[in-house]
């Protein structure tokens, strides 16, 4: 057996094409970049050396979020489905029948839904003017687009539609309504957030000349569940990947993805585990699902959250999604995305620190920024998937941001 | 064209794309694109995942060319064949945009 590799292990010659095609793209890298000896036993250090940094200055960062300018157009309403049927049908109204402007003269798919919406107009979210419009006709063309899967359900569990409705309704709102709302946080971003930005901000901010980053896809998302920056852009239908395309004349203009970089929605997730714990057992260790996003979970404050959050019971970012994000304060049934057990669910355990309704995480998305003063407390440990070095970089953040704000009454927990 | 390209980075994270992938990166089949993240301080290989969702979730940075180099051979060093074959190189030709379609 020839030996392809000095490494640890021998590989068999006798491969599949992905593994023989594998093995040449590893040929192809080692050819040009040879693993080094020094650096092989170098543990803990820093993979850019202060030489290295100088050769990087070439990166192409632009000022991020200097253009901004406050949308002016609060009198945009957010595009309606077709299917709406709107009351007091006159031509006129037919002629405005994608922009009603008052929730009373949509005719709802079920007494839930229409009674979730009694008191829509006196909810407070903060974000675009745009966003209130933009949840409620997704609301609306997702129960219409989902009644299927709302049968479905029903049938199964022997029970009506309309019932079944009222009771994953009561499921979602005692779900969030025991959560906190959490961010997870990469130890990387943590200084610059709590010290220097007092912010956190979105890839829109960091994205470079080169557009190898597109953000297409997130802007027509953005646009399909919040309106964000909506003025101009086509309309968003069931397909939303299709806008995020160079395809045709659907390109999204420019100025979407250029516009309010600041006021992007920041993503986190929420859980009814102290610490933020969320996997299969609802609490920390095992480590969180969401640690490939970060390590460090920073808890909002509730009042704060219940005023600029949404949220899904999935990731929300998925082609094809039609279980839109509702109001923290208010969710809506149609936020949970059920699958061909969906049902079950009503039987589950209830709360979203154990995702096992066959999803990995909660979502959050907040509005309005997320600042360093909506914090509650930052939750941190070694079971997370922390190391030591990174919980001392913490803590020395947290040191600096107390004695830059000795009024704060943020925590930092370890645990 | 097969390569594996690190596409952002954060701190001493980066994003690890096929490049043959590179031109469905926020297009319409953006939500396709999977990438593996690598912590190189700790020396760190993540489990493959959406794209997407690290750059929803995160200000990832764009890789100039010069950083890429410098990435690559880093990552060189700090892993073993073995690792970058399996941990990253196959789960990406697995998962490539253009292999779904067939």
């Amino acid at each position: 057996m020839s030996e392809r590799f000095i490494e640890d292990k021998i590989i068999d010659p006798e491969v599949s094409p992905i593994k023989k095609l594998a093995r040449s793209m590893l040929d192809k890298f080692r050819a040009r970049f040879r693993r080094s000896e020094k650096l092989e036993s170098s543990d803990d250090s820093s993979p850019i050396s202060s030489t290295e940094e100088a050769d990087l200055t070439d990166s192409e960062t632009t000022d991020p979020g200097t253009d901004f300018a406050p949308d002016s157009s609060g009198e945009r309403a957010a595009t309606m489905p077709d299917e709406v049927k709107i009351k007091d049908d006159t031509d006129d109204d037919k002629k405005n029948k994608k922009r009603p402007e008052r929730t009373e003269k949509v005719e709802y798919d079920s007494v839930v839904t229409a009674n979730y919406f009694e008191d829509w107009d006196e909810l407070e979210l903060d974000g675009n003017p745009e966003i209130k419009d933009s949840i409620r006709a997704n609301i609306i063309r997702a129960e219409k687009l989902n009644e299927q899967a709302y049968r479905n359900a029903a049938a199964d569990l022997g029970i009506t539609v309309e019932e079944f409705k009222a009771r994953l309704q009561a499921k979602v709102d005692t779900m969030v309504r025991q959560a906190d709302f959490f961010r997870a946080t990469h130890v990387d971003v943590i200084d610059s957030i709590m010290n220097t930005d007092g912010r956190w901000k979105s890839q829109f901010e960091t994205s470079t000349s080169n557009g190898n980053l597109n953000p297409n896809y997130r802007a027509a998302q953005e646009i399909r569940m919040f309106g964000f920056n909506q003025e101009g852009a086509p309309e968003i239908g069931d397909r939303v990947e299709e806008y995020a395309g160079y395809y045709g004349d659907k390109k999204l203009p420019a100025k979407i993805t250029a516009q309010n970089r600041e006021l992007r929605p920041i993503y986190g997730y929420f859980s009814d585990n102290e610490h933020g714990g969320i996997n299969d057992y609802g609490t920390i260790p095992p480590p969180t699902n969401v640690t490939q996003y970060g390590k460090v979970n920073f808890k909002i404050k509730k009042e704060r959250a219940l005023r600029k959050a949404t949220l899904t019971f999935h990731d929300s970012l998925g082609p094809g999604n039609d279980w839109p994000p509702t109001p923290a304060s208010k969710p809506h049934f149609t936020s949970f995305r059920l699958n061909y057990n969906g049902s079950r669910i009503l039987g589950t355990k209830n709360g979203p620190s154990i995702t096992n309704w066959g999803e990995s995480y909660t979502e959050v998305q907040y509005h309005g920024q997320l600042k360093m003063d909506d914090i509650e407390s930052i939750h941190m440990s070694s079971q997370n998937g922390l190391h030591k070095g990174d919980i001392e970089l913490v803590r020395i953040a947290f040191k600096a941001y107390k004695k830059q704000h000795p009024e704060s009454s943020i925590k930092l927990i370890e645990f | 064209m097969n390569e594996i390209y690190p596409v952002a980075k954060l701190g001493d994270q980066i994003l690890i794309i096929n490049k043959d992938d590179l031109a469905y990166v926020g297009k319409e089949r953006a939500f396709e694109v999977k990438c593996i993240k690598v912590d190189l301080k700790h020396g760190e290989i993540d489990p493959i995942i959406e794209l997407e969702k690290h750059l929803k979730f995160n200000p990832w940075e764009e890789v100039s060319n010069s950083e890429r180099d410098v990435f690559l051979q880093k990552l060189g060093d700090k892993f073993s064949d073995q690792d970058i074959l399996e941990k990253i190189i196959e789960p990406l030709l697995n998962n490539l945009v253009k292999a779904q379609v067939n």
